[in-house]
């Protein structure tokens, strides 16, 4: 823990002055100052701030979701974070790369997409445990930790967990998330049906578990 | 039994469906209790889906805000400024060693001289980049910063804040028909007196720039060139404006007539204050 508030302190403190730091982001993690894919114009631009705004402090006031999209993507928080910082620090020194009037979500959850399966493809990492796949559902004081959906989501494919992630948890149309990972837009629709239909199947054919709160798991 | 594909009926879940579609599906609903039932299941499979994706974020969340650490530093500071503050430590070094040696201290720069004399001398001519900057930093106050970066889209907030700083109450001009979009606006100062300046941007060029002071009779627009901006200049309700981009004469012109219309229900209502 005292190595991820390290981590977070340093991202901020590469941009803000320590009177200026403050917490970006609304309650559900989206950015106060930059714009979520809802808060797009209609003709598809984000909105003005994004011209005067660098992306260093677009991508600090997404990391609570960029840590999410890490996390699950490789399966737990420690590697998250290592693979969040790599690729943070390659997206800010490729700044360049990001075409500005895009969405900055879109284009830093397929830049961290992009280098997880370039060092995949380099070296596959050891399987996950469940309890540290678990520990990523049980971070929040007061939440319940239902043990069925994160043994469901444990068990797919990062690919396919990461769809129903842009899908369910960031309200991404599946072009964008297509986009993200790099499918069509109807691959998209295929998983989710799909992994949905799957689920809910599971969920009729067993009796749910009784949830239980997460107690001392941080 | 109806046979509804779970294509279908995970669009209806995802509220994708169109209005009659959706209703549709309803009514299959009311007859079909098997179909009733798959739905039901896909509606818990995706509640429990997004309450586990909430919960990652949740906790992602208070990671994030507590405990705030002062700054340390940070390893996504670039590279190169780490060396430039690398050279100009070595450089402060070397002018202490230099000096301590007994060689002076290093003369200053020939622009550093060249105002030696004059410290106070801010001339126009020759005009460089620190006369312009410095007469821009005389339009900011502490209510420049007063409405940040983060604030811009909240129209109410904006409209708030400066109606307060002018006196009366005023809306930013709607120019989307016109083709530029509201951008930001910031509370500048001439003199003691707060200045509003609003931006647009359009599809290309420049911002497009409406500054609005307090005061001033009436007056009708009136066009004035400066430099690479044209600018058109109007009072209207007790308030001074000046529009101005890059652009030609008629276009700005047009703008100021569209902005000149829509202000008029505005001075109707002056701005109440607070008790």
């Amino acid at each position: 823990m005292a190595k991820r508030k390290r981590f977070f302190a340093s991202i901020n403190a590469a941009v803000m002055a320590p009177d200026e730091m403050c917490y970006p982001f609304d309650s559900r993690g989206y950015s106060r100052s930059w714009p979520a894919r809802g808060q797009t114009a209609g003709n598809g631009e984000v909105q003005a701030e994004d011209l005067y705004e660098s992306i260093r402090t677009g991508l600090i006031s997404m990391l609570p979701r960029l840590m999410r999209f890490a996390d699950l993507l490789a399966g737990e928080r420690r590697a998250g974070a290592r693979l969040l910082g790599r690729a943070l620090r390659r997206m800010l020194a490729e700044e360049h790369r990001y075409q500005r009037g895009t969405a900055l979500d879109c284009w830093a959850f397929a830049e961290i997409y992009r280098l997880w399966l370039e060092e995949r493809r380099d070296h596959a990492g050891p399987e996950t445990s469940d309890a540290r796949f678990g520990a990523l559902f049980c971070m929040a004081r007061g939440r319940v930790f239902d043990a069925v959906t994160a043994t469901f989501l444990k068990s797919l494919p990062p690919q396919q967990r990461l769809t129903l992630l842009l899908v369910l948890g960031e309200r991404f149309d599946p072009i964008d998330a297509g986009r993200v990972l790099d499918v069509s837009a109807e691959t998209i629709s295929q998983r989710l049906v799909r992994i949905a239909g799957t689920f809910a199947d599971a969920l009729a054919a067993r009796e749910e578990r009784e949830p239980a709160p997460c107690e001392g798991s941080r | 039994m109806t046979e509804l594909s779970d294509e279908l009926l995970v669009a209806y879940v995802d509220g994708q469906l169109a209005g009659k579609q959706a209703s549709a599906i309803e009514r299959v609903l009311a007859h079909d209790d098997v179909i009733a039932r798959r739905v039901a299941a896909l509606k818990k499979a995706h509640r429990r889906l997004e309450a586990a994706f909430d919960a990652v974020l949740a906790g992602e969340e208070e990671a994030a805000v507590s405990h705030p650490v002062p700054p340390s530093p940070g390893l996504l500071i670039p590279w190169h400024t780490l060396v430039k503050a690398g050279l100009a430590a070595g450089g402060i070094v070397l002018a202490i060693g230099l000096f301590i040696a007994g060689y002076g201290w290093p003369n200053r720069s020939p622009d550093g001289m060249a105002s030696g004399a004059d410290g106070g001398y801010v001339g126009s001519v020759p005009q460089d980049w620190r006369d312009e900057v410095l007469r821009a930093q005389a339009l900011l106050g502490r209510a420049s910063l007063e409405i940040g970066l983060d604030s811009q889209g909240d129209h109410d907030f904006i409209a708030l804040r400066l109606g307060r700083a002018i006196g009366t109450a005023f809306t930013p001009p709607d120019l989307g028909e016109e083709g530029y979009r509201f951008a930001r606006a910031q509370i500048l100062r001439f003199g003691a007196d707060p200045l509003v300046q609003l931006l647009y941007l359009g599809a290309s060029g420049t911002p497009l720039a409406l500054y609005v002071k307090k005061g001033g009779a009436d007056a009708v627009p009136h066009a004035k060139r400066y430099g690479a901006l044209e600018g058109v200049a109007w009072s209207q309700g007790g308030v001074a404006y000046l529009l101005a981009g890059e652009s030609d004469k008629e276009p700005v012109a047009k703008l100021a007539e569209a902005i000149r219309n829509r202000s008029d229900a505005q001075h109707a209502a002056p701005l109440q204050k607070k008790p």
